[in-house]
């Protein structure tokens, strides 16, 4: 028994691991041969590459091409315009997603040159323009499938004060300009802009859209800008007889930004005793950026105004406590261009407090020349120096993950402890150089950390060092390395997650100050005293504030506020409680009031508060994030008002699948908006289906003829049984119920399970694991990343756990919509649910009219991809919002290809109502599944049992509410169910 | 719940003819003293049980107002409850092994660990832990988890005992011994405290005499010193164990999850939450809190008179 598991596990390993063909042992070298999987090559490796051959940058080239002059396009793809942005002259509209256009250009040399693009932002769905790249019909390398062009953004007025002395965030506005922009690295991972190798001659240029609508008047093809050195640039003012400012300083502070690449990069507080200016014990925007300002290539733009023209040193208030003993980037611009190499990357070491940072080489501060008038600093978040470690980190993972394959391909999964693998490196020739020059690679990585620390010891150093011991001690003892393949794939995960930190570059700055270079420079590092004095401030503030309100809390009798209770983070609270602050309590006059509810879990705790709460007549006038099962639970008994009654209800429910709101509605009334909808999805591995030549499953037919594929390679499909969210466990049997055209219930609301289809698709999912053999309980996310589930179907929750927690398998997992039946016509009916938290409003509320704006207001497309960006600014991915609005998802910050597939998958939403006494489908579908799976019992008989007791419970339920259930059901077994039972069997 | 031990302590003294006047005269300070304690004790005991019992002659659905059914609620949960019957059969079966095992367990434990001198307080601590951290019932979801790499799977697995993985907590036959086990471990709670005190308060001279008496063994020193002298603490130990027993709830919900699969780890506390919070029954809910009341007094009754005996 035990031998036959192993044995197939070894076997199906070794089939999976590698191609089988060259798996010829006796002696023979086996490698496999370079895979087509590997991921297309990265820009650091393209341009390794054309060092390689000998290609370098251009010198003084320039070929400006108009947009209007293209060679091709898409149909339909732009039309040609004039008078936007103030141009006479037409230039390119382009706002067709999906469309591309083509331009011919030829270069009188070979090497390398810059793109740059002369683009007008157009009204469009607020995120950055994104626009792929492809050279001769190529994309040069991976990072060009999406390149951005960033819309620019403004404060929309200074913030206002409110009567609590504290300030409220003013409006994010879009502030379009004509901009020359090189394209640059998507992430910031490289000095200079994006450098695009050519040889002589005749080119084709390929622009796709991606997301977001642009105007463009010329692309331009040019040699990449030459930076003097700071000695040549001061050596060149001292000829033009430049001369040092003696006592003029310019002070600017940082939260009055003029222009900036995103909305989330924003004014922000600090209780800073030492923050100019000070705040005191209010929450007053006095410092910009911090936490949010941390992506690579995000900037920041502020204006001066220069009285006296000469030599100025540049100084600028600072924290950087956020990156972990590392330094974080900028990019230093003077009215819009570098003025010296020195300052294109600039380092704001690490440091505990608030810090003077005086640009300069270390020793000496750094001249900059201004004229007479108005000036504009620009700085712009660089990954900087760490990229060639996050470089060395990936390539070590993919040259290892290959030979770990390799080694599992000669040894298995489950190597024999009683063999010697002293011959490994005869087979695998590469394996113990490759090991040793990543090891050394790694080591020198880590010196470069070590360096940039300055003296400190970011945890990160030590990721590298052990993963650099770890493959040092393997290349001394190759025969040890069958049996540590586990423990170095944990230090391939944690070094790739290293990568992630690595890349932020998080920096707050108070303000700046344009200043002699003889000044004295201001002292903004907090004493011990004020330190303690600023901490003392805030632990009597603790006493005052109330931390269940979140913001500005308003007076309940003056202002007649709007409370709403929000269960979720303390994070999600303030956004909305901003955003409401800022753009809703303006426009409407409404003000609002948040307090925090513990984010609801079924049944949790924080849905009690709630039910007790309205028992004693404390009820919010509003509630989000409400679970979903409960608004017609509290809707029939009175608590929640009927949004239906609202003149514009139906308008409001289109923002939404019209699915998503069936949960909601009952007997003709409505009690809640869907706030963010869940989505069942088909994961899989692209890498191993690719190996095993399969394709991915359009029918459960075709999932079918798979497992058995998978099986024999001791892999598994994955489809959640019972292990799913409690109270929700009949939605496994959704998917099957629907693309059969079933349904839990009937119009009566009494339960559908006796119909034909219901048997059928019962059938089928309890066929999954009697038949199958599919797991009943896995954890999915862990054994997909291993491989041994290299398919399976699972929800959000899996989508945003691979997206955060599975940093290795990047680039190697995809998303498709389910599986489905075929139907008729021929086409694929894949139906699924996915519900998810709702908004509703309280009928004890006397504002009710009030409540329902502010769900409108919430619920909006605007407002909901607002909070989806910045709730993504401030958390990370690991927060991205699913929400409800079809339009809203959309403009998400979402990978394309991600939102492509779960709109398909929308296209196929239902959902089922929640009826009175509904909790019992979800339970007795669950037994039934049981006395199926587990207790062998008959599909027929179990799920009859289960739909004699839950229509008991409907019938006892609608008579509690006095309904008058209709008679008793008919007897339903059918021929028709004799042989979809039959069919079963087969 | 209503402790017992805790209503015996407040029971008044046995009034004396005279006026009212005097008798406060007389007593006055003494009643002051108790005060605080009966008052709190009729707020957040008395008065909720009497809330209880009214709201269990009601149809009360949480959000509208409770309207008078008589003995509807009863009726129905006698006579047409059938899960009713599940859920008292599932926790007289937790409570038959759990009660008497983790009472008797608790108390050796307790004696070997008061026995081992200065190691005391760690090993108390370590026993008593698990029934502090109510969360940690997650570690055994690990273990008894149903996926092939649930521990106790792969231990079964890779030693051949089990072909495939077994669905602990899912499968109807071993929800409950799962249950019992978990219970078990984390059963050293209040009561084994107390019987740790009772242990220490045996003065050694009872131990010194009996050694001149000629007690043999240390079996004999248990037997016919340490329990006599442990009476009290052993009442109140069983007692605790047998109402903790009968309450079981979060163990059953941790493990089993809710609805356990074909309600075999439903309990008569799981009953009434279902009614209270899923099916918003609370005058149903209230009938079901009435007679688990009413079968744990009776039992420390039983009990009480068993062991004073």
């Amino acid at each position: 028994m035990l031998v036959t598991t192993r044995f197939r596990r070894l076997i199906g390993t070794l089939s999976l691991l590698g191609s089988v063909a060259l798996c010829r042992v006796g002696g023979q070298v086996l490698e496999s041969a370079p895979s087509a999987l590997q991921l297309e090559r990265s820009y650091q490796e393209a341009l390794r590459l054309a060092e390689q051959q000998g290609i370098s940058p251009t010198r003084g080239i320039e070929i400006v091409i108009p947009a209007t002059s293209f060679a091709a396009s898409s149909p339909g793809a732009a039309v040609l315009r004039s008078g936007i942005g103030g141009r006479e002259q037409e230039v390119l509209l382009w706002e067709t997603e999906g469309s591309w256009i083509e331009y011919l250009f030829s270069v009188p040399e070979g090497g390398l040159y810059e793109i740059r693009i002369e683009y007008f932002q157009v009204p469009g769905k607020r995120g950055g323009v994104q626009r792929e790249v492809l050279v001769d019909g190529e994309h040069p390398f991976r990072e060009a499938k999406s390149l951005v062009l960033p819309r620019l953004w403004a404060d929309a007025a200074p913030p206002r004060r409110d009567n609590q002395g504290n300030d409220v965030r003013p409006r994010q506005i879009e502030t379009p300009a004509w901009r020359v922009q090189a394209l640059e690295h998507p992430e910031g991972a490289s000095r200079s802009p994006l450098l695009f190798a050519l040889a002589r001659g005749e080119h084709r240029l390929r622009l796709g859209a991606i997301k977001e609508p642009v105007a463009v008047a010329s692309v331009c093809v040019a040699s990449p800008e030459e930076l003097p050195s700071y000695a040549a640039l001061s050596a060149r003012y001292a000829e033009l007889g430049y001369k040092e400012v003696l006592d003029a300083t310019i002070l600017t502070q940082a939260e009055g930004a003029v222009a900036k690449s995103d909305p989330t990069v924003r004014m922000e507080h600090s209780s800073d005793l030492r923050a100019l200016p000070a705040a005191g014990t209010n929450r007053i925007f006095n410092v910009f950026g911090a936490w949010r300002w941390r992506r690579g290539n995000q900037f920041a733009s502020w204006k001066f105004r220069v009285d006296e023209p000469g030599l100025y040193r540049i100084g600028l208030s600072v924290v950087q406590n956020y990156n972990n003993g590392l330094p974080s980037t900028r990019r230093v611009e003077i009215d819009g261009r570098v003025p010296f190499a020195e300052v294109e990357e600039v380092r704001f070491a690490y440091d505990r407090l608030r810090r003077y940072h005086i640009l300069g080489d270390g020793a000496e501060p750094y001249l900059f020349y201004f004229d007479r008038g108005e000036h504009t600093i620009t700085l712009t978040a660089r990954i900087g120096r760490v990229r060639t470690v996050i470089d060395a980190i990936e390539r070590t993972v993919r040259d290892v993950s290959k030979l770990q394959r390799d080694v599992i391909l000669i040894t298995g999964v489950d190597p024999d402890p009683y063999r010697e693998w002293d011959t490994l490196p005869e087979y695998l020739p590469s394996l113990v150089p490759t090991f040793r020059s990543l090891a050394e690679e790694l080591s020198e990585q880590a010196q470069v950390l070590r360096d940039l620390a300055g003296g400190g010891r970011p945890p990160a150093i030590n990721v590298l060092t052990m993963a650099s011991q770890q493959l040092r001690s393997m290349a001394d003892k190759p025969q040890s390395i069958p049996y540590r393949l586990e423990e170095l794939s944990s230090t391939l995960t944690g070094l790739l997650t290293w990568v992630l930190e690595l890349k932020e570059q998080p920096l707050e700055i108070d303000y700046f100050r344009i200043e002699p270079r003889q000044a004295r420079a201001p002292r903004v590092r907090p004493t011990v005293g004020e330190r303690i004095a600023a901490a003392w401030n805030t632990f009597l503030l603790s006493f005052r504030r109330d931390y269940t309100g979140v913001g500005d809390v308003y007076d309940a009798v003056a202002d007649r506020p709007l409370d709403v209770w929000i269960a979720g983070g303390r994070e999600w609270v303030e956004i909305i409680k901003e955003l409401a602050d800022e753009d809703f309590s303006p426009a409407t006059g409404i003000k609002v009031n948040t307090s925090t509810l513990p984010a609801a879990a079924a049944y949790s705790t924080s849905m009690q508060a709630v039910l007790l709460n309205t028992v004693a007549g404390k009820a919010p006038d509003a509630i989000l994030g409400m679970n979903p099962q409960y608004p017609v639970d509290y809707g029939i008994r009175g608590a929640l008002s009927n949004l239906n009654d609202f003149p514009d209800y139906r308008d409001v429910a289109k923002r939404f699948r019209p699915g998503a709101l069936v949960p909601f509605h009952f007997r003709g009334e409505d009690y809640a908006l869907p706030e963010n909808q869940n989505f069942s999805m088909l994961f899989y591995r692209v890498d191993i289906l690719q190996e095993l030549g399969l394709s991915v499953p359009q029918t459960w037919e075709d999932v079918y003829a798979m497992i058995p594929e998978l099986q024999k390679r001791g892999m598994d499909f994955y489809y959640a049984g019972v292990a799913a969210v409690p109270g929700q466990v009949h939605a496994g049997l959704l998917p099957f119920l629907l693309q059969r055209g079933g349904s839990f219930y009937t119009q009566e609301q009494l339960s559908a399970l006796d119909s034909p289809e219901a048997l059928a698709a019962f059938a089928q999912w309890t066929g999954l694991y009697t038949n199958w053999k599919v797991p009943i309980q896995a954890n999915f996310y862990n054994r997909f990343r291993t491989g041994e589930m290299p398919i399976g179907i699972s929800d959000y929750n899996t989508y945003v756990t691979l997206s955060v927690g599975a940093p290795e398998l990047k680039g190697w997992w995809k998303m498709a919509p389910l599986p489905g039946m075929r139907t008729a016509d021929g086409s694929v009916d894949r139906s699924a649910g996915g519900i998810g938290n709702a908004a509703a409003v309280f009928e004890q509320s006397d504002q009710k009219e009030k409540a329902w704006e502010f769900l409108k207001w919430w619920t909006s497309t605007d407002i909901q991809a607002r909070f989806g960006e910045e709730l993504e600014a401030l958390i990370g991915i690991e927060a991205r919002w699913n929400t409800a609005n079809i339009e809203a998802l959309k403009s998400l910050p979402w990978p394309n290809e991600d939102i492509t597939a779960i709109l398909a998958q929308w296209e196929w939403f239902r959902e089922q109502p929640i009826v009175l006494g509904g909790y019992f489908t979800s339970r007795h579908v669950q037994f039934a599944w049981t006395r199926v799976v587990l207790q062998g019992e008959n599909p027929r008989e179990a799920l009859e049992t289960a739909y004699e007791d839950i229509n008991r419970e409907l019938r006892r339920k609608q008579t509690e509410f006095g309904f008058e259930p209709p008679a008793a059901p008919k007897p339903a077994v059918s021929a028709d169910v004799e042989r979809l039972l039959e069919e079963r069997k087969r | 719940m209503t402790s017992p031990a805790s209503a015996a302590a407040i029971r008044p003294g046995r009034r004396r003819p005279g006026s009212v006047r005097a008798f406060f005269r007389r007593h006055g300070a003494s009643y002051l003293f108790v005060l605080p304690f009966v008052v709190l004790f009729l707020v957040f005991y008395v008065a909720p049980v009497l809330v209880s019992m009214g709201l269990s002659f009601t149809y009360f659905n949480v959000l509208q107002p409770p309207r008078w059914v008589g003995l509807a609620n009863y009726v129905s949960l006698f006579l047409a409850d059938d899960v009713f019957v599940i859920a008292i059969a599932n926790t007289l079966k937790f409570a038959l092994f759990t009660g008497p095992l983790g009472f008797v367990l608790s108390f050796l434990f307790a004696w070997l660990i008061t026995s081992t001198g200065r190691a005391r307080i760690p090993y108390t601590l370590v026993y008593y832990a698990p029934s502090i951290a109510g969360g940690m019932t997650s570690v055994w979801l690990l273990i008894f988890s149903g996926d092939r790499y649930g521990i106790l799977n792969y231990l079964l697995m890779s030693s051949g005992i089990l072909d495939e993985p077994f669905l602990w907590t899912g499968d109807p036959s071993t929800v409950m011994p799962v249950i019992i086990f978990v219970a078990l471990w984390s059963s050293m709670g209040t009561g084994f405290l107390a019987q740790m005190a009772g242990l220490q308060s045996i003065p050694g001279e009872m131990y010194e005499a009996g050694k001149v008496d000629g007690i043999p063994t240390r079996w004999h020193e248990l037997w016919y010193i340490t329990i006599p002298m442990m009476k009290p603490y052993l009442l109140v130990a069983a007692v605790l164990q047998v109402v903790a027993s009968f309450n079981v709830f979060g163990i059953a919900l941790d493990i089993a999850g809710f609805p356990s699969t074909l309600y075999a780890g439903h309990t008569i506390v799981t009953h009434l939450w279902d009614y209270a919070f899923l099916r918003f029954e609370m005058g149903y809910s209230s009938g079901i809190a009435m007679v688990l009341f009413v079968a744990t007094f009776g039992l420390n009754r039983l009990l009480r008179r068993l062991l004073t005996r």
